[in-house]
């Protein structure tokens, strides 16, 4: 129930990777569930498991019995990184919505996994209102069935939910969940609140310029990877092949834009920064964009005019020009925010196109049927990057992949991967990675969050890698703690 | 009510305060003070003025300010953290913290059932509605929720008013105080010219259960013969609309047509009669649906069947409550015991196992009461006259309305509130003074 907050010492570099593995899990958990919503319990939790292996794996927050972690180390590594994650997203009460939601949704599959014995502790140390029922009370045998004073259970006898004598409610272990699940929200939801309260005093004046900015960021991480290796892992784009190429892997937002500047001969401002920086991203030399931009162009805007009017700002976009800024491409937040004209293309397709040319544009991708179908119905319940995933899967016919497209550089990072380890299937070589996609997904998550975190390694926490370590040891009571009994 | 209030009284010449002395007992939990004089009263002044936020003293000054004012009508309404007077000094901390739970039921939300009058119409052919209402709700008060100290009174028109006054009850919140009212709602309004009542389907809800099993008895002992539910063409028509299917309307109304014909049905309740055959058809109707498949028939159609006349039942007699008065703390109440503006009847009293009995009609007047404090006073004359030298005779007695009718009303009110409601406080009373002498904060010697 998290009811007291953790007290030692942790390493500062534990302390961000554990809390970056927890919110690993809950991001790609909630995105399960949004794309299945009508996932079993057993579903979820055997989601919830394959996750916290991939993510936790060697931090101890593995489930429990996988090897090299005790119960210990799970119930250690379980508080750090739920308090340190209550620090970074009790700052707006956006955050806080979110965290509560996804941390209620874990504890209501973990709540649901106890056994019968697990139930009574776990009821008798927290939430001892729930009493058992005496023996012969009912004049039956009631083995699953707890009491509470009909007062503490309002909504359910409200709809007549649940069987009253005396005053006592009797409750089955099913509909008891969601009371324990309730209350768990109301603790959760008042430490959350008492956290940004007194946020001032939850750091040590000697370590809150490392501290505050560290745990502030973790609730801005997108957790999506610095994609700059495409373009040098993939840097055969030319202003030749750039078609073929969209054709193949590029995004929907950005295929889109290729489409209409290859009929129109033209594309506005909006269009012209979302493409640019897209393919300055994928690797597209500052050269070949000219040229590119120029015969897409003509025969609207004779060379010379598209010299004086456009060519400056894409060598702007380069960081060729003015600033000289090295300007990166959008992602999907980003592009998803933006609005437009009639005669604008830019922005998210999934939120902008209508239903029809939707489909015919999914259509004009080679888009698996039953996959656009999907994609079009999320886009209609607003999680474009969930429709746009849906897309991928079905435009390369992979299983689906654990989290939404957060970037197009990330659509295209990945659509490139399985192409070539098909291709290198088909010539022999590793074996077709069909489930590859997921093992990729968990790079940004892993990999992707800078130095830091590349530093630790699979070993976990070792005191032998003390060196890649950052920093000393840190008080993390005084990080983590500090609203004793908060919850 | 419990303990605090003395029943707000409309009759100058009865002082129910003299007929609870363990209410005023200082000893008693409530007996402070500033318990009493936190408590709403509303009175309603001649040309429908409402005089909200009065609180007073004690019994003596309420029963003062009632004979000076003379209010139509007097309600009574929750317990404020502060003297209801001085409400504007607190601003936003003046808040209601104790109120009675209380219902309201009102024949008028019946009137689409009830077939001898409507609106504020009651009679004796209407009362058994009201009278298994009290039945249904007072046990379900008591079975299911645990409360003991429940009052109904005869609201002096056309329904009944309930008080439940347990201190536990008196401190719900206005969320738990809904969650009361729904768990008995099961009439959800009209639809289609059908009563529509939530019966969830399948099996019912041991609770509903409960209350069907009341329902169908008072049905048969009381509701449709004196309701007559099945004598004319409208009313027979709008209960043949509940049957599921066609085909058992139209059997039902040949078997109704062979009955009328046959001469030893003629001393039989026609509606009685009648109902005797649509649960008959009803019955062959069934068994011949589950006989066609060993699994026993299709549950789409056997459904229906199987429910069709407990929703007859229910949604013609289920307690319809006026939902909105139990839901929050500061809802008004008229107080037991006033005098009706309109019918000049006094809202007395019901003792719930004797619901059946009570009768509206005939309970006292402002006028009936005059009269017959009249015929008491003119009695004790005579008997003063015929009886030699007694001087001071003439005079009234101590309580003079101990000789009229509402000395029933008193006594009915003694033992189903407050009787209960003192021994449940001297049980506190004594319960704390046990803890007290444990802990040693009386320094009593033994
Ligand atoms: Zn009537």
């Amino acid at each position: 129930m998290y009811n007291t907050p953790p007290s030692e010492n942790i390493t500062l570099e534990e302390f961000e990777r554990l809390a970056l593995a927890r919110l690993s899990v809950l991001k790609e958990m909630e995105a399960y569930k949004l794309r299945h919503p009508n996932k079993t319990e057993k579903e979820l939790l055997d989601k919830l498991n394959q996750l916290k292996l991939k993510h936790m794996k060697g931090t101890g927050l593995g489930s429990s019995g996988a090897a090299g972690s005790s119960r210990e180390e799970d119930i250690r590594a379980d508080l750090i990184s739920h308090y340190v994650l209550r620090l970074a997203y009790c700052r707006t009460p956006e955050l806080r919505k979110w965290f509560l939601a996804a941390e209620a949704e874990l504890f209501r599959l973990k709540f649901g996994t106890y056994s019968p014995e697990e139930h009574e502790q776990f009821l008798a140390a927290h939430a001892p209102q729930y009493r058992p029922v005496p023996d012969d009370e009912l004049g039956v045998v009631m083995g699953d069935i707890k009491q509470v004073s009909w007062t503490r259970v309002p909504e359910l006898v409200s709809g007549r939910r649940v069987l009253l004598r005396g005053g006592w409610a009797y409750v089955s272990r099913e509909a008891l969940a969601p009371l324990v699940v309730a209350e768990f929200r109301t603790g959760v939801s008042k430490g959350l609140s008492e956290m940004a309260r007194r946020w001032r005093q939850m750091f040590p004046a000697e370590e809150e310029q490392r501290l505050q900015p560290l745990v502030a960021s973790l609730a801005n991480r997108s957790l999506v990877a610095d994609y700059s290796g495409v373009a040098t892992r993939y840097g055969d784009v030319s202003a030749a092949n750039l078609h073929q190429v969209s054709a193949r892997h590029f995004p929907l937002c950005m295929s889109h834009l290729m489409t209409a500047l290859h009929t129109e001969r033209h594309l506005r401002h909006g269009g012209r920064q979302q493409l640019t920086l897209f393919l300055k991203g994928i690797g597209l030399p500052m050269e070949e964009a000219l040229l590119f931009w120029r015969s897409e162009f003509a025969p609207r805007t004779t060379g010379e005019a598209f010299d004086k009017q456009y060519a400056y700002n894409i060598r702007h976009n380069y960081g060729r020009e003015g600033k000289r800024t090295d300007y990166t491409a959008y992602n999907c937040p980003t592009i998803v925010g933006f609005s437009g004209g009639p005669g604008d293309h830019h922005g998210c397709p999934y939120r902008r196109l209508d239903e029809t040319t939707l489909r015919a544009a999914l259509g004009r991708l080679n888009c698996d049927e039953r996959k656009v179908e999907e994609a079009v119905s999320k886009a209609r319940a607003g999680h474009y990057q969930l429709a746009c995933a849906a897309a991928f899967e079905g435009v390369h016919r992979v299983p689906e992949m654990d989290v939404g497209i957060s970037a197009p550089l990330q659509y295209y990072a990945e659509s490139r991967r399985v192409c070539a380890e098909r291709e290198a299937a088909a010539a022999g070589g590793v074996p077709p990675a069909t489930a590859g996609v997921d093992a990729a997904a968990a790079g940004p998550a892993t990999a992707g969050n800078g130095g830091a975190q590349a530093s630790a390694g699979p070993a976990g926490p070792t005191p032998g890698g003390a060196a890649a370590r950052v920093g000393v040891k840190r008080p993390a009571e005084a990080v983590v703690g500090g609203t004793p009994g908060n919850a | 009510m419990a303990g605090d209030a003395a029943p707000a009284n409309a009759e100058p010449s009865i002082n129910v305060q003299d007929a609870m002395p363990s209410y005023y007992d200082s000893k008693h939990a409530q007996a402070d003070a500033h318990f009493f004089n936190r408590r709403e009263f509303c009175f309603t002044l001649n040309g429908d003025i409402f005089v909200r936020y009065q609180a007073f003293k004690d019994g003596a000054e309420l029963q003062a300010a009632i004979q000076r004012r003379c209010p139509a009508k007097i309600d009574i309404g929750p317990v404020y953290s502060a003297n209801p007077q001085d409400r504007h000094k607190f601003g936003a901390s003046f808040q209601p913290l104790e109120r009675e739970l209380v219902f309201d039921i009102d024949l008028t939300d019946y009137d689409d059932v009830r077939t001898c009058g409507s609106g504020g119409h009651i009679c004796a052919r209407c009362w058994p509605l009201m009278a298994v209402a009290v039945k249904i709700i007072d046990a379900g008060l008591r079975q299911e929720f645990g409360f003991q100290h429940i009052l109904w009174v005869y609201s002096g028109r056309r329904g009944v008013h309930c008080w439940v006054c347990d201190p536990s009850a008196r401190q719900l919140t206005d969320e738990q105080r809904s969650a009361v009212a729904s768990w008995f709602s099961v009439y959800k309004g009209h639809e289609e010219g059908k009563a529509r009542v939530a019966l969830l389907g399948g099996t019912m809800h041991p609770a509903v259960e409960r209350a069907a099993a009341i329902l169908r008895n008072a049905w048969r002992e009381t509701l449709l013969p004196a309701q007559r539910l099945l004598e004319d063409g409208p009313h027979c028509e709008a209960m043949l609309r509940y049957l599921p299917e066609e085909g058992l309307v139209e059997s039902v109304k040949r078997k109704w047509a062979t009955a009328a014909k046959k001469e030893a049905n003629r001393s039989m309740d026609v509606s009685l009669l009648r109902w005797g055959i649509i649960e008959e058809e009803v019955r062959l109707r069934l068994a011949e649906e589950k006989s066609r498949s060993k699994t026993g028939g299709n549950f789409k159609v056997v459904g229906p069947l199987e429910r069709c006349l407990d929703e007859i039942v229910m949604a013609h007699a289920y307690p319809r409550l006026d939902m909105e008065v139990s839901k929050k703390m500061n809802h008004l109440l008229k107080a037991p015991f006033c005098v009706h503006p309109k019918t000049g009847k006094v809202c007395v009293p019901i003792d719930p196992a004797h619901a059946d009995d009570f009768d509206p009609d005939g309970v006292p007047t402002v006028a009936s009461l005059l009269g017959e404090l009249a015929a008491a006073a003119a009695a004790r004359e005579e008997a003063a006259a015929g009886a030699d030298g007694a001087a001071e005779a003439a005079g009234k007695g101590p309580e003079p309305w101990r000789d009229t009718r509402m000395a029933d009303a008193v006594t009915t009110f003694e033992r189903c509130l407050l009787d209960g409601l003192a021994a449940s406080n001297r049980e506190e009373l004594a319960s704390r003074t046990r803890v007290a002498v444990a802990v040693g904060q009386l320094g009593i010697d033994f």
